[in-house]
């Protein structure tokens, strides 16, 4: 359901994707691993249009992105498509990405309402569903600032889960936790993997890996140097 | 106890003894001007033609008819004059605090200069003539027929205490923008002395001379404590009158006329008729309270009025600067430089009587609208710290949720940044709150000046200093209170953001 066709970036003269070329499956779980550096978190990023790409394409369930300059401002068309795009493919950050003036409850609640026009009372039961969901019902009137990393985390996913995207996209969704906020979040995404969401996840934890894909590829150096079970990539 | 009495007393007694020697050394002033071989006198450039101003074609040598006066009056002292340039309004203020020997520079014998400083023989009799606009017959040359009109003055000017219960005096700083603004219609009339009407008034077509409202004097303004320095420069005045130099000088720069056949004969009972008893200062009561408080209601009226058109515009060019794309962010960018490296009182200038011709602002509007600019460019910056201060990854997971830029903004981004610069847009009003003293160049009486009109009444700075202060104090503190807590506030929720 999302096919990355030839994909080049480059950041001033540095090459970060060099042509990188791979398709995810729906319902599947992929784990993109790799040394730090190696353009993880760009590919994720070109996938959802945060960032522009110099060549080749990224199609989503239909939807075509091509290259495009960073400097040049988006038509009203393209606008449109990466909407679309980032409605297929929820995104979730490693850190900060919590609206740090809104509950956690108003977090999950704020993009269905402005986005998708949800009546509030119907957005704020979702909402109450999906913090139930990830473990988090007692905290939904705390602030971000009142949240520890997992329960951070947590939200988040939550609050991605609350556009029912097709897929959802997690940049080192853990990797910032002490060893239990660990383990809390890689529950909530065992759960999501059984429930058939469809999840590409950057990580640098092999158990993580190994407990929720069921596909692993390895970025180095802005290309794709290895593709296939877990337990071959590791 | 006793120990610290009689610490008491050796300081008491050390201060009345360095009293009595200041007493006790009277080296006269007339001694002191002489020992120094120069006669120091207060004067304002900026006054301009005929009084003082730089000659033309070479504008670093000061000519006049006050530069030759005092030549002349510092050689029969048998010393050299040297003018010390202080702002006209304060001259008086400058004097009793020392700057210079005598002040001369169009002075008038006003009621309440008489009670402030010794004023010699007169050097010129003024008439205060009054013009207005030559198509405007609705003007006539009576005091009670300016009821209800605006007349255009000097602060602090005879003109200024004879229109003051008469008419609605609109008050300037200089000698050309009454007669500028008379002609542009923001005035019905102008009333200043003949030699600055000759000048700046009669020359222009537009206006017509209606005719004078009464006559008075210049004359050197000395300390009250230097009797002998006084009675020196008459005695001088006196020998230039005598010997016709006066007349010359004055015919030099046009000013001789038949009002003058009186200084000539000027005599000690004509100088008692001028100076008279000077009348008892009124002190500050209850009028002048009621006036304090209306220039307190102008200075908040004119803060929070252009604060309210600064936030929005500052917002604009924050949002143009950062998400306006190259054009609309180089516009904003510029707006911010320019208004920020330039002074206000220049933009104030600008926008009061250079555009006239083409916009003819009110003082009020114009007031608001050029400090509401300016603040605008200060505010801009606040506010693009404040949205650089919320996390990129905010807004990234704004739009990664399908939010267009704009909804993330308003949602995400501004809520959070107007909160982050609410202490600083906090501080920036008290900053404003002050700044707006600065609108009396244009004509805007606000407390400030209000503090300095009453102060010339009731020949003291002390009561309507601490008057003013005071009202400055009891509208800014609270402010920077809740600024202070506020950001005390934001700084916890920051600390506990990153312990997060
Ligand atoms: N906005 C940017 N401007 C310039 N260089 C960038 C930018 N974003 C990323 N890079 C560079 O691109 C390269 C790849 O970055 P990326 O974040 O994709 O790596 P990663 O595989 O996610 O690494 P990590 O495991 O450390 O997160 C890095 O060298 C990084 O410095
Ligand atoms: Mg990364």
């Amino acid at each position: 359901m999302i096919e990355v066709d030839g994909v080049r970036k480059a950041f001033a003269s540095r090459v970060v994707l060099d042509g990188v070329s791979v398709r995810f499956e729906r319902g599947r779980v992929c784990a993109l691993i790799g040394p730090s550096g190696g353009g993880k978190s760009t590919l994720l990023r070109c996938i959802n249009g945060l960032e522009r790409f110099d060549s080749g394409r990224v199609e989503v369930d239909g939807l075509v992105l091509g290259p495009s300059s960073a400097s040049a401002r988006p038509g009203e068309a393209e606008r449109a498509t990466l909407r679309a795009i980032r409605l297929k493919a929820g995104m979730v950050f490693q850190h900060y990405g919590l609206f740090a003036h809104m509950s956690a409850l108003e977090n999950v609640m704020e993009a269905p309402i402005h986005v998708r026009g949800v009546p509030r009372a119907e957005a704020r039961e979702r909402a109450a569903q999906l913090l139930a969901r990830v473990g988090l019902s007692h905290r939904r009137d705390a602030f971000p600032r009142e949240l520890s990393g997992g329960e951070h985390q947590r939200v988040a996913i939550a609050r991605a889960l609350a556009m029912d995207p097709e897929a959802l996209l997690l940049d080192e969704p853990t990797s910032a936790l002490d060893p239990d906020r660990k383990a809390e979040v890689t529950r909530v995404l065992a759960d999501l993997a059984g429930a058939g969401v469809t999840m590409l996840l950057v990580t640098h934890e092999s158990a993580v890996v190994r407990e929720i894909a069921d596909r692993a590829i390895c970025l180095r150096e802005g290309r794709v140097v290895a593709d296939g079970a877990p337990s071959e990539v590791l | 106890m006793a120990r610290s009495r009689a610490v008491l007393l050796a300081v008491v007694a050390a201060i009345v003894g360095l009293a009595a020697c200041g007493r006790a050394a009277p080296s006269s002033a007339l001694e002191r001007v002489r020992a120094a071989g120069v006669l120091r006198w207060g004067a304002d450039v900026q006054g301009g033609e005929p009084f003082v101003y730089g000659a033309p074609g070479d504008p670093e040598r000061l000519v006049g008819f006050e530069v030759e006066i005092a030549e002349a009056i510092a050689r029969e002292l048998g010393v050299r004059a040297e003018l010390v340039q202080n702002d006209w309004s304060n001259l008086v203020p400058s004097l009793e605090r020392g700057t210079f020997d005598v002040a001369m520079n169009g002075l008038e014998v006003t009621d309440a200069r008489r009670g402030r400083v010794l004023f010699t023989r007169p050097y010129y009799v003024f008439a205060e003539r009054l013009m207005a606009r030559a198509d405007d017959a609705s003007i006539a040359p009576s005091l009670p027929a300016l009821r209800g009109k605006k007349v255009g003055t000097l602060a602090n000017s005879l003109a200024f205490e004879m229109l003051r219960d008469a008419s609605e005096p609109v008050v300037y700083e200089g000698v050309e923008e009454p007669y500028a603004d008379l002609v542009a219609g923001r005035t019905d009339a102008v009333l200043l002395d003949d030699v600055i009407a000759a000048r700046y008034g009669a020359p222009r077509a537009e206006l017509r001379v209606v005719g004078d409202l009464g006559e008075g004097y210049y004359a050197l303004a000395v300390r009250p404590s230097e009797p002998d320095l006084a009675a020196a420069v008459d005695g001088a005045l006196a020998t230039i009158t005598a010997s016709g130099e006066l007349r010359r000088i004055l015919e030099r720069s046009r000013l001789w006329n038949a009002r003058q056949d009186r200084l000539a004969g000027w005599s000690a009972a004509d100088q008692r008729g001028m100076i008279g008893a000077p009348p008892s200062p009124s002190p500050m009561g209850r009028g002048h309270a009621a006036l304090f408080l209306r220039g307190a209601g102008v200075t908040l009226l004119v803060s929070v009025l252009a604060m309210a058109l600064a936030m929005p515009l500052g917002l604009g060019l924050a949002l143009g600067r950062l998400y306006g794309g190259p054009l609309l962010g180089r516009l904003a960018g510029a707006y911010v430089e320019l208004y920020r490296g330039t002074p206000v009182l220049l933009q104030l200038y600008l926008l009061y009587y250079g555009l006239a011709p083409v916009l003819r602002l009110d003082a009020l509007p114009a007031a608001v609208i050029g400090l509401g600019m300016n603040y605008a460019a200060y505010e801009a910056e606040v506010y693009r710290a404040g949205i650089q201060a919320v996390p990129r990854a905010q807004l990234e997971s704004a739009l990664a949720l399908g939010m267009t830029t704009r909804l993330a903004l308003r949602r995400v981004v501004l809520p959070q940044a107007l909160r982050h610069a609410l202490p600083n847009v906090t501080n920036d009003f008290i900053a404003l709150l002050k700044d707006s003293s600065l609108v009396s160049v244009i004509t805007v009486v606000e407390l400030t000046k209000q503090m300095s009109i009453t102060a010339v009444d009731v020949r003291s700075w002390i009561g309507p200093g601490i008057a003013c202060a005071a009202l400055y104090f009891a509208m800014s503190y609270p402010l920077g209170v809740m600024a202070r807590r506020l950001e005390r506030k934001l700084e916890g929720e920051r600390e506990a953001e990153a312990a997060a």
